[in-house]
C-alpha cells in the first residue's frame, strides 16, 4: 500500500515537472514499482563524477559525459549540478571522496575501474540504492562491478571500454608481416591492464606467433622490463590501456625507437605520446553512451538493473597512426595497410 | 549527519595508526617507516582470509599478527644485524611491497598464458563475503552506524589494552628504554627485547588498522597504503598541537581527537569545493597552521606578559 501511494506521488510529481527535458513519455505505474533503486524524481540533480587520476583518454569520457548530457537538455547550475573530484592517484583521498558523493548526490559516475569500485563499496557500506555508473571499465564482471554484462543484477551499470585485442594484434601481423616475436608490457597493480595482457598473449599466439609477456611494478621500472623484452628479440610491442605505462609511455618507446620495434598501442592518446600505430576507440563516444544511460535513469525510464552494460563496436574504431614517431624508429609500413584510412597525428 | 558518518568512518582507523607511530616515533624515539608496510599487510591478510571463508574477525585479528610479524622483523633488523633505524624501516617497508603479492596469491591464468610466475594484483571480496562490518547489517542500525561503532569497539578495546599495558612494569620499561637507554640498561633492562616489543607493538596496531580500513572499502591493491604515513604523523602532530602531550594518557586522547579533527578539516575542504587536485596543499598549510599553534601560543602570552609589566612599573 505505502509503495503504491509513493508510486503514485511520484508519478503525479513527474508529471508536474516533466521530465526535466523535452517532454518525455510519462511512464506507468508498473514501471515505477519495478524501479528498486532509491532514486526520486524532481527537478533537478546532483551529479557526481570520480576520477582516479589525470590521463587524457578518461578526460576525453568525462567531456564526453558532460557534453551528451547538455546535448539532451540537461544544464549545468538550472536542472543539473556536477560534483566533480579528482583522486589524484591518492588511495585514501578515493574511498572518502567515493562516501561524500555516494551521500551527497542523487547519481553517481565512476571513470576507470578503481573508482568505480570504491564507489560500489561506498554504496554498500551506506546501504543506498543509488544509481552508479561506470565508464571505462576494461572488464566489469572481472571487476566484480556487475553479475554479468547483460543482465548487472545491482544497481551498478555502464559503459565498458574494452579493447579490440584481436583486432589491434592482427594490426599487427599486417604492419609486420614477418613477426614471430611480440612482446606485452603491463603494471601488475592494474586488473584492467591485465585482462588486455592476457588477451593479447593469447590472440598472438593465434596468430602463430610468439607472445613474451613482461610486467613492471611501477613508473620505475618500466625501462627494465622493456629491455628485457628486447633481449628476448621482440619485433613489436603491444602496451595495452595502462594508465601507470600511459603515463610514462617515452621511457618505453625510446628503447623501442633505438631497436626498431613497432610499439601498438591501447588507444589513441597513447599513440600521441610516444607509441607508432592503434585501432582505438574513442573515449569521447565512450562517455557520450554513458550519458545516453544516465538519461535513460534520470527520466526514470529503466533502473539501473535493466541496463546492459555497453561498449563499443567494431566499425566504430579507428586506425591510428604517428608519422613522427614511426620516422624515429625509421620503420616503414607496408603499402597495403597504409591504404586504410588512417588517422595521422 | 552523512559529515559525520563519512569522518567517524576514516579517523576511526587512522586512530589505530596514528597511534602505532606515536609509539615508536614518540614513546621509543625510533622514526619507524615501516608503517605503511604493515598497513598494506594488514589490509591484504583481512581481504584474502576473509575471501577464503575465514570469520571475519579471526582474519582481523591475524592481520594484526602479521603487522606484529613486520615490526618484529624491523626490530631484528635494527637490533641484532645492527641496520640503522631508518633503513631498517625502508627494507622492511619494501620487502611487503612484494609480501602482498604472495599473500594474494597466483594468478592462475596470467601464469599460465605468459609462462611467468604472476600474481594477482588486486582482490576484490564478492557481495555475498561477509567483513565483520557487514556481519551485523540489515538490522535497526543504518549500515554506516554498524561501520561506526564496531570501528569504534574495536579501537576502544585496543586502546584500553594498549594503556594497561603501558601501565605495567614491562610496559614502564619499554618506555624509559625510549627516554634514555643507556640508564635503562644499567637498571637491568633488556633493552632489545623492549625495543622490538614495541615496534611489534606498534605494527600489530597499525595492521589492525589496515584490516578495518581495506573491510570498508572491501577491496586491497598493492598501492593501497601509499600516503598513510604523512596521515599518521599528521594526526599525531596535530593532535599534539592542540589537545597536549602532557602525559601518556593525554597523549592517547591528543592523538584519538587529532584524527578525528585531521578529518573533519579534509572533508571540510571537499565541502567548501577547493580544487581536489590541488588538496595536498592545502592539507601542508593546515599542518604548519596546527604546528605553530603552540609557538603563537606563547607569542601571546608573550604580550600579554609585557602588558602587564608595564602596568606593574606604573
Amino acid at each position: 500500500m505505502k509503495k503504491k501511494i509513493l508510486a503514485t506521488l511520484l508519478l503525479a510529481s513527474s508529471i508536474l515537472i516533466g521530465c526535466g527535458n523535452n517532454g518525455n513519455v510519462i511512464h506507468p505505474v508498473d514501471e515505477f514499482l519495478k524501479m528498486d533503486t532509491e532514486f526520486k524524481q524532481s527537478g533537478s540533480y546532483t551529479i557526481g563524477i570520480l576520477k582516479q587520476d589525470t590521463i587524457p583518454a578518461l578526460e576525453a569520457s568525462e567531456q564526453g559525459f558532460i557534453a551528451r548530457l547538455n546535448e539532451l537538455g540537461w544544464e549545468q547550475g538550472k536542472n543539473i549540478t556536477f560534483n566533480i573530484q579528482n583522486a589524484v592517484g591518492d588511495a585514501s583521498n578515493l574511498s572518502r571522496y567515493a562516501d561524500s558523493l555516494i551521500s551527497s548526490c542523487d547519481l553517481v559516475l565512476g571513470i576507470a575501474t578503481g573508482s568505480s569500485q570504491h564507489l560500489k563499496s561506498a554504496q554498500l557500506n551506506a546501504g543506498t540504492k543509488k544509481p552508479i555508473l561506470f565508464t571505462a571499465v576494461t572488464d566489469p564482471t572481472d571487476a566484480k562491478l556487475v553479475n554479468s554484462n547483460d543482465v548487472p543484477g545491482g544497481y551498478v551499470t555502464g559503459t565498458s571500454d574494452a579493447q579490440p585485442v584481436a583486432e589491434q594484434i592482427k594490426l599487427i601481423k599486417e604492419c609486420i608481416p614477418t613477426a614471430k616475436k611480440v612482446g606485452v608490457i603491463y603494471t601488475i597493480t592494474e586488473q584492467n591492464s591485465r585482462v588486455q595482457a592476457l588477451a593479447a598473449a593469447e590472440a598472438i599466439r593465434a596468430a602463430a606467433m610468439t607472445p613474451e609477456v613482461a610486467s613492471c611494478n611501477d613508473k620505475n621500472d618500466i625501462s627494465a622490463a622493456v629491455n628485457s623484452l628486447v633481449s628476448k628479440g621482440i619485433e613489436a610491442l603491444y602496451i595495452p590501456t595502462d594508465n601507470n605505462i600511459a603515463s610514462h609511455l617515452s621511457d618505453a618507446s625510446t628503447i623501442c625507437n633505438n631497436n626498431h620495434i613497432l610499439v601498438c598501442t591501447g588507444e589513441e592518446g597513447m599513440v600521441t605520446s610516444g607509441g607508432h600505430v592503434s585501432l582505438s576507440i574513442d573515449y569521447n563516444i565512450l562517455g557520450q553512451r554513458t550519458a545516453d544511460i544516465a538519461n535513460e535513469i534520470l527520466c526514470g525510464r529503466k533502473s539501473p538493473n535493466q541496463i546492459k552494460v555497453t561498449s563499443m563496436s567494431l566499425s566504430e574504431l579507428v586506425y591510428v597512426k604517428s608519422d613522427t614517431h614511426l620516422a624515429q624508429a625509421s620503420i616503414t609500413l607496408p603499402t597495403e595497410v597504409l591504404q586504410k584510412s588512417w588517422k595521422n597525428i | 549527519m552523512d559529515f559525520i558518518t563519512i569522518v567517524l568512518q576514516q579517523a576511526f582507523p587512522c586512530i589505530l595508526l596514528g597511534f602505532g607511530i606515536f609509539l615508536t616515533y614518540r614513546i621509543l624515539d625510533f622514526a619507524d617507516l615501516t608503517a605503511e608496510g604493515s598497513f598494506l599487510i594488514g589490509s591484504g591478510l583481512a581481504i584474502v582470509l576473509i575471501n577464503n571463508g575465514v570469520n571475519p574477525f579471526l582474519a582481523t585479528l591475524i592481520s594484526l599478527l602479521g603487522g606484529a610479524a613486520c615490526g618484529v622483523f624491523t626490530g631484528v633488523l635494527n637490533r641484532f644485524l645492527k641496520i640503522p633505524k631508518l633503513l631498517s624501516g625502508i627494507i622492511t617497508m619494501t620487502m611487503c611491497g612484494s609480501l602482498i603479492l604472495i599473500i594474494m596469491g597466483r594468478d592462475e591464468l596470467a601464469s599460465s598464458l605468459s609462462g611467468v610466475l604472476t600474481f594477482n594484483s588486486k582482490i576484490v571480496l564478492d557481495d555475498s563475503a561477509n567483513t565483520i562490518y557487514s556481519m551485523f547489517y540489515g538490522g535497526v542500525i543504518k549500515n554506516v552506524w554498524v561501520n561506526i561503532i564496531i570501528m569504534f569497539l574495536v579501537v576502544a578495546v585496543v586502546m584500553c589494552a594498549v594503556y594497561f599495558f603501558f601501565g605495567t612494569q614491562y610496559g614502564m620499561a619499554i618506555r624509559s628504554t625510549g627516554i634514555n637507554e643507556k640508564m635503562s640498561r644499567s637498571q637491568g633492562i633488556n633493552t632489545t627485547t623492549t625495543t622490538i616489543t614495541c615496534i611489534a607493538i606498534s605494527n600489530a596496531l597499525i595492521g589492525l588498522a589496515g584490516a578495518l580500513m581495506a573491510q570498508k572499502i572491501r577491496s586491497v591493491t598493492p598501492i593501497d597504503s601509499v600516503g598513510y604515513l604523512v596521515i599518521g604523523l599528521a594526526v599525531i602532530l596535530i593532535g599534539e598541537a592542540i589537545f597536549g602531550k602532557r602525559s601518556f594518557l593525554n597523549c592517547m586522547i591528543s592523538v584519538s581527537l587529532g584524527s578525528i579533527v585531521y578529518f573533519v578539516i579534509v572533508q571540510l575542504v571537499f565541502l567548501i569545493g577547493f580544487p581536489t587536485q590541488l588538496s595536498k596543499l592545502l592539507y601542508a598549510i593546515m599542518i604548519v597552521i596546527a604546528l605553530c599553534l603552540p609557538a603563537i601560543k606563547k607569542g601571546i602570552a608573550r604580550i600579554f606578559k609585557k602588558k602587564d609589566k608595564v602596568k606593574g612599573a606604573i
